[in-house]
């Protein structure tokens, strides 16, 4: 995996770069050459395929996660509490 | 209400405050806005937060009756700085700011501090499985169980890897963060949040890839 694969980037660098890829985040290597490399090299395509469903399914397994209805009421009810009592501070 | 969870909080409620200027706090305010108009304001911009608070207080708490106190309270506190939280800003984060700072000052206050370090606890614990696991055959089978296993599974991985590591991996693949969003919330510097990411991501994978082998969606390759 550390061979020379494509484009003169060594798979270190690119396996390096994966998280950074993957969120959008500023990336050491070129996207450009990390896409090259990803054609040209099955096991960093792999890495990448696995890395990227695993932040699929991250993010799928905790959705939809919904708060009880009376909390949003509470919390409403608290906060008229706290207005009131901000209000005598500051007349 | 008056839980346990409420009683325990700091002497100092607004202690959680340091720091928050990197959101942009500001005591300018340039009209004065009426109480009612500030309480309109919060109900219809921080308000819509509140599934997200709470599936993240949920995470944290594990328990939801803890991660309604948590919300909760996290709500008052916005409530009460949120003249001071200059629009335009990234309301989002600020709130979940304030939900992890007032998680930490709740909870893990209480906590007796851990012997071992659990960074270095992760490193021996991840540097044992990636000897066992370095094989180039599994992968695409890797891939393919991923894929099957139920999203249950999926969350129950994540909430049993450390919550600092675990919490970055949220944040950034559920609730979309930035580095630099997270780092501001966390509180900590880029560089930790990416190290927490890469190293709750492997120990997500590790987990997921035992458990797909003991579970016999991946048949294990000698």
């Amino acid at each position: 995996m550390s061979i020379d694969q494509s484009g003169g980037t060594p798979c270190t660098e690119i396996l390096g770069a994966v998280y950074a890829y993957l969120d959008n985040e500023p990336v050491s290597v070129e996207r450009d050459l990390i896409r090259l490399h990803l054609q040209a090299c099955p096991p960093c395509c792999d890495e990448f395929d696995i890395e990227a469903l695993l932040k699929e399914l991250v993010a799928k397994s905790c959705c939809g996660e919904q708060a009880p209805s009376q909390i949003r009421q509470r919390i409403m009810t608290q906060i008229t509490q706290i207005q009131v009592e901000i209000s005598k501070q500051t007349p | 209400m008056a839980t346990a969870l409420l009683k325990s909080r700091p002497a100092n409620p607004d202690s959680f405050l340091q720091g928050v200027g990197s959101f942009n706090m500001t005591n300018v305010v340039e009209h004065a806005e009426s109480n009612a108009e500030l309480t309109t304001r919060f109900e219809r911009d921080a308000m819509q937060y509140l599934d997200q608070l709470y599936a993240g207080a949920m995470r944290m708490t594990r328990n939801p009756a803890d991660a309604e106190d948590l919300v909760q309270e996290t709500y008052a506190k916005a409530y009460r700085s949120f003249r001071q939280f200059q629009e335009g800003t990234n309301l989002k984060a600020w709130l979940f700011r304030i939900l992890t700072n007032t998680y930490i000052n709740i909870y893990r206050k209480n906590q007796r501090d851990p012997k071992v370090d659990p960074t270095e606890q992760i490193e021996d614990w991840q540097m044992a499985r990636a000897e066992r696991h370095t094989s180039g055959g599994l992968r695409s089978a890797e891939t393919e169980a991923l894929e099957n296993l139920p999203n249950t599974v999926i969350a129950e991985a994540l909430a049993s890897i450390p919550i600092e590591y675990s919490h970055a991996v949220y944040l950034a693949d559920i609730e979309g963060f930035s580095y630099k969003e997270i780092a501001e919330i966390e509180d900590v510097p880029t560089g930790t949040v990416m190290s927490r990411l890469h190293r709750g991501r492997k120990a997500l994978r590790e987990l997921l890839h035992d458990y797909a082998i003991e579970n016999g969606y991946i048949k294990e390759v000698n």
